[in-house]
Order: structure tokens, then C-alpha cells, then sequence
């Protein structure tokens, strides 16, 4: 079987006393979506966190194409193709929304250290950007400041920021919550696309089963920081733990 | 021209009119004005256009607190000191001195830097005060190799002089056709022109207009750079910019290298124009506030905003005593008093505090963006 994309050996984040993420052993390869479920407060976001650098492994280790990335610094761990998008929205509030998808391509291309060329003189960066900013249904607010965008098409742009990157592994943090009914089935055909590429890898954190069951190849479920059911959805469903844990709630939902 | 503005235009048509005019005067000033301060005046308006442009990159742009941009002003002002002393006088020591001196706050820039930007923004502020008043301190403490608290004087190549003579303006004199010239008793007026001598001063502060100049426009560059937009994405989110892929720390230590050499830069000018460096011209901690004056008032993070500034606080700090002190000459009691020469930085401080209410994003902000600044 081919190498993982993505493997973490016994995660660990502690802060303080308390246990956010407990010794998770997860590998994960390219061409499969993976769906993280678990009740609020489980962990999904610290290990989200802790595989791209925001906080720091107090055990274990993660592995990025087989390649030790534990130490790295978040930047270094994007360069490499490792790629975010944040449950809280994360974007630079008083640049156009134009300016904030051409940042990432930037990085993507990695001329951040151009000193003298022209930013605005760059085609491919600009076309670049637009085509992102058309995947995510933003283009007709390019000239905006993304800090006045609406709290749903803010949640595009954190989805267009990753997208820009063009990564190999995807992090979603619950990408569509937030966002209007209407808006957020065209994120979820993103997703489905990015997927279909069979040299990318997704981890999605989403709480709507009905989401899960249709997207994902496969679900892990975290439960007090500890991984307490690995496999497809099928199976995780059938899981008695599963269940008494998380899914008896979100079945009924769903 | 746009694209040597960088594609970067003033932002709104008052503002290009004020710019070209204040470029048209200045380029004009040793034969607009009579007397070596009006010239003085428009040469460290020059200067000061630079320091506050080059603050505005890390204090505007990067969103970088530092009080060490003095220090990296006068250290470039004391590498053309310096070598003029020691080199001797020619524009050899010139360029050694300001290379060596962009070479000095580069180095010690990084240094700091590297030392605390890792940390956070209040900590990297306090270590910069500490080491531009240990810099100062250790300025004041050797006068052997620095002067002292009396600074050096030194002498730069005479053609740089007043007492050169590089030429004459062509005289022109035009005869007043008769129906202008009605008031005189019959006889036609001559209106003469020019005729004016072209002294190494004057061609001393063309030196320092077209340096400046220069230094402006590559600052604009710079910041209208894919490095500079990176620089405001840190500002506006550095955990984002880090997601993104930049490594924010080599990019603060960066925007500060850059920052200081240009800082040096405007001090080796202003030392070729004043042939004279000391505590107070160039390290003085009054310096930064200046600083921090003309960035605020002019508005951060436009680098037309700080040279705007700097005209306004130099113009302010030259003739706001004059002003007042012919206020103060009405007679009414309260007013003479209110208006007293010496009063004028009560003054300034009204000016700033209006400012700061009025236009909160600068006066460049308010004029780009009308009342409120960015909507
Ligand atoms: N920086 C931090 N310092 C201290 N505790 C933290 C920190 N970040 C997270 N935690 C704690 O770790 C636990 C896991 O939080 P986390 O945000 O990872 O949960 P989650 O599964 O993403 O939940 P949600 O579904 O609400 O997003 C929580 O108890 C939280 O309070
Ligand atoms: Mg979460």
C-alpha cells in the first residue's frame, strides 16, 4: 500500500493537566476523504492545530509524505503542502478580498520575497486569484474589504484562502458552518472535487452526518481526545460506542 | 510615470495636484526663496520625507513598533561624518561612509531583530528603546572617535560648497510693453530674470532632493512589491500569513533591515547637507517623536502619508514660531500671551491632537477616502 499522505503516532497536546488531544494514531492517504466527528470539545481542532503547527506535539509524532514535520514551523509545514482552513475565520481583515486570495497564491508561488517586481503587474498571480475567487462565488466582491464581508461569504473566503494553496493534504474545519443554506452545497462540491483528485488528501471536521455519510470514504470519530472509532461509514455508524458517544444525537439529525 | 510610481498613485486628484506642486517647488527652491533658510527648510524636508517614509514601512506597513529609528538615522549620518574625518574630504568618504553606515544599522537591525521579534510586539518596542538610549548614551560617552554632546564637524568636497561657483543662471530681461509698464514715468520697465550664481550649495541640495527622490520612489516600489503585501498581510493577521506559508519572523526582520537602511541613508544625506553630526540632530529621542508625529499625521501605511507629514512638521517647527510671534504683536493682552513665540509647541500639540480626531487615518487617508478615512 502506498505511503500515507498524512500520519500522526500518538498525538498528544496537553495543556496543563487537561488532555485535548490523547496519543492519536491516525494515518492518512492521498485520494480519500476523512471525515472527524466527535461532540464539542473533543479535540478535532487541537489535532487540526497540532498537525499544522499552531500548536506545539507534547507527544508523538506527525509525518507529512513519511517526512518528520513535528518541529517544523506552521509556515514550513504549508510550503511543504500542508494546508489549512480555520474554524474561526482567519483572514486579513482590512485588504480586498481580491488581495487576500492573491496573498495565497503569492505564498503558493513563492514570490513573497520579491522586493522590487510589482504585485499588481503579475498576471499569473492575478489569474490565479480570480479563478479562485470564482470557485468560491467571491468574484463580484473582489473589491471589497474582507473584514466587511458578511459572516457566510467570510466563510467562503477562509475556503478560497486554502483552495489558493493548492496543498496536497486539506485541513476543513467545519468549512460551511456559518454560511447561508444556499451557499453552502457549492463548498461542498469543492470538497467533492478536491477529493476526486487522487493525489490530494482531505480531512474534514463536520457535524452534519447527512454531509459526512455522502462525502466521506471514511470516519474517524474523537472523543475526549482519544480516537475511539476508525472505518467506514457504514461500520462507524453501526458502532455501539460510536453511538452512545456522539452519533445517537446526530443519527436523529441527520 | 505611473509605473515609476510604482502604480501607486497619490489616491485622490487634490492629493497628485498638492504632490506635483510640492515636487515643482521644491525642485525650484534655491531660486524660489532668498536667504539659506528657506533652502535649509526644503533640504530637511527632503530628509525627514525619507525617515518618516522609511519608518512608515515598519510601523505602517509590517504594524512594527521600534523606537531605534533614530539610532539607524544617526548612524548613517555619523558613517559620512566619520569618514569624511577620516578618509578625507572627497566624495570617496561620501559614498564609504554612507555605505558603511547603511552597512551598520543593516547589521545591528538584524541583530535586534533577530534577537526579539520572535517574541511579542510590546517586547521588541522595549528592546529598541533600550538600545537607541544605550546607542545615544555610548554617542555622548566617546568623544574621542564620536565628538560627544558637541558632535563632529567635517568638510565635504568643495564643489559641494557655498563656495563654489558651478555657473550663472542666463540673465533674461524682458521689456514691459508700455501699456503694462503705464505706472512708470514713460519709459519702458525691464523685468530681469535669472542671472542668479549656481553655487555648490545649491547643487549640494540638488544631491539631497534627488537622493530623496530616488529613496521615495524605491520605498514605494517596495511596498507595492509582492514582499511589501506580504509585509500588510502580517500586519492585518500574522497566525493567517504564517498559515499561508510566510515565515513571519524572517519577514519582520526583513521589513527592519530594509527600514533602518533607508533610515541610514536619510542621515548620510542630511550629514552631507548640515557638514555637521551631533546627539541632537540625529539621535535625539525628540527625533522620533518627530517621526512618529509626521507618519501619524500623515496617515500610516501609505508612504505619501509620512512625506506629507514631514512637510507639514518641518514647515510647522520652522515658521510656526514666526507666525505666532507675529500674532503675539496685536496688543490684546490674552492673545499676546497665547501666542508667545515660545508657546509653539503648545501649538503643535493643538494641531496634532486635532489631527488625530479629525483625521484619524492621516491627512493622506482623509483626502483619499473623504470624512471617516477607509470606509
Ligand atoms: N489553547 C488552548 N488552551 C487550553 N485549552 C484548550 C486550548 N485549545 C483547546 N483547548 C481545550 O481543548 C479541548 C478541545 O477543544 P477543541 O477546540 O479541539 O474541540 P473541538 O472538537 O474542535 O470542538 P468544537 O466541535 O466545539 O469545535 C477543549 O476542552 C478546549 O477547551
Ligand atoms: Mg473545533
Amino acid at each position: 500500500m502506498a505511503e500515507p499522505a498524512l500520519e500522526t503516532r500518538s498525538l498528544t497536546v496537553r495543556f496543563g493537566g487537561h488532555v485535548a488531544v490523547d496519543a492519536v494514531s491516525c494515518r492518512f492517504r492521498a485520494g480519500e476523504l476523512t471525515a472527524i466527528v466527535g461532540p464539542n470539545g473533543a479535540g478535532k481542532t487541537t489535532y487540526f492545530n497540532a498537525i499544522s503547527g499552531r500548536v506545539h506535539a507534547t507527544q508523538g509524532q506527525i509525518l507529512l509524505d513519511g517526512q518528520d514535520i513535528t518541529r517544523l514551523p506552521m509556515a514550513a509545514r504549508t510550503r511543504r503542502g500542508l494546508g489549512r482552513a480555520f474554524q474561526l475565520t482567519s483572514l486579513f481583515p482590512g485588504l480586498s478580498v481580491f488581495e487576500n486570495v492573491r496573498l495565497a497564491v503569492q505564498a503558493r508561488q513563492r514570490k513573497g520575497a520579491r522586493l522590487f517586481a510589482l504585485a499588481d503587474a503579475d498576471h499569473a498571480m492575478a489569474d490565479a486569484a480570480r479563478a479562485v475567487l470564482d470557485q468560491v462565488q467571491l468574484r463580484h466582491l473582489s473589491g471589497r474589504l474582507a473584514g466587511e464581508l458578511s459572516h457566510g461569504d467570510q466563510r467562503k473566503l477562509e475556503v478560497g484562502l486554502l483552495i489558493a494553496l493548492e496543498p496536497r493534504v486539506f485541513l476543513f474545519d467545519e468549512p460551511t458552518a456559518g454560511m447561508s443554506a444556499d451557499a453552502a452545497p457549492a463548498i461542498l462540491r469543492l470538497i467533492e472535487d478536491i477529493r476526486r483528485d487522487a493525489t490530494r488528501c482531505v480531512l474534514l471536521v463536520e457535524h452534519r452526518m447527512g454531509v459526512v455519510r455522502r462525502l466521506a470514504d471514511r470516519i474517524i470519530v474523537l472523543h475526549n481526545g482519544a480516537l475511539a472509532a476508525d472505518g467506514t461509514p457504514a461500520e462507524v455508524m453501526a458502532a455501539d460506542v460510536v453511538r452512545d458517544a456522539y452519533l445517537g444525537r446526530s443519527l436523529a439529525d441527520a | 510615470m505611473v509605473r515609476i510610481l510604482s502604480g501607486d498613485r497619490p489616491g485622490s486628484r487634490i492629493l497628485a495636484v498638492l504632490f506635483a506642486l510640492l515636487l515643482a517647488v521644491l525642485a525650484l527652491a534655491p531660486f524660489l526663496f532668498e536667504g539659506s533658510r528657506a533652502l535649509d527648510t526644503a533640504a530637511r524636508i527632503c530628509v525627514f520625507a525619507v525617515l518618516a517614509a522609511s519608518y512608515d514601512l515598519i510601523l505602517g506597513y509590517a504594524g512594527i513598533v521600534s523606537f531605534a529609528h533614530t539610532m539607524f538615522f544617526g548612524i548613517g549620518a555619523y558613517g559620512v561624518a566619520l569618514a569624511s574625518l577620516h578618509v578625507g574630504r572627497s566624495f570617496t568618504a561620501l559614498g564609504a561612509g554612507t555605505l558603511a553606515g547603511m552597512a551598520v544599522a543593516a547589521l545591528l537591525a538584524a541583530l535586534i531583530g533577530l534577537f526579539s521579534l520572535r517574541v511579542r510586539a510590546i517586547f521588541f518596542a522595549m528592546i529598541t528603546l533600550a538600545v537607541a538610549s544605550a546607542f545615544a548614551v555610548l554617542v555622548s560617552q566617546l568623544p574621542a572617535l564620536t565628538g560627544g554632546e558637541d558632535g563632529l564637524t567635517y568638510r565635504i568636497p568643495r564643489a559641494l560648497t557655498a563656495a563654489e561657483t558651478w555657473g550663472r543662471l542666463p540673465q533674461i530681461e524682458i521689456s514691459l510693453p508700455r501699456l503694462l509698464a503705464s505706472r512708470g514715468a514713460g519709459g519702458a520697465e525691464v523685468l530681469s530674470l535669472g542671472g542668479m550664481r549656481i553655487s555648490g550649495k545649491i547643487i549640494s541640495y540638488y544631491l539631497v532632493l534627488g537622493g530623496s527622490l530616488v529613496l521615495v520612489l524605491a520605498m514605494l516600489r517596495i511596498v507595492n512589491a509582492p514582499f511589501g503585501r506580504v509585509l500588510q498581510a502580517i500586519r492585518e493577521n500574522d497566525l493567517r500569513a504564517e498559515a499561508v506559508g510566510y515565515s513571519v519572523v524572517r519577514y519582520r526582520v526583513a521589513a527592519t533591515i530594509i527600514s533602518a537602511a533607508f533610515a541610514a541613508l536619510a542621515g548620510a544625506l542630511y550629514a552631507v547637507w548640515l557638514r555637521y553630526v551631533g546627539p541632537d540632530t540625529t539621535l535625539s529621542f525628540d527625533i522620533m517623536i518627530d517621526i512618529l508625529l509626521m507618519v501619524v499625521i500623515g496617515g500610516m501605511g501609505t508612504i505619501w502619508g509620512p512625506v506629507a507629514g514631514a512637510v507639514f512638521l518641518v514647515l510647522a517647527q520652522t515658521y510656526l514660531q514666526d507666525i505666532l510671534a507675529g500674532a503675539s504683536d496685536l496688543g490684546i493682552p490674552v492673545l499676546d500671551r497665547l501666542f508667545d513665540p515660545d508657546r509653539w509647541l503648545l501649538w503643535l500639540g493643538l494641531a496634532f491632537i486635532l489631527c488625530v480626531r479629525f483625521f484619524p487615518s492621516g491627512l493622506v487617508g482623509r483626502l483619499r477616502h473623504g470624512p471617516g478615512g477607509p470606509a
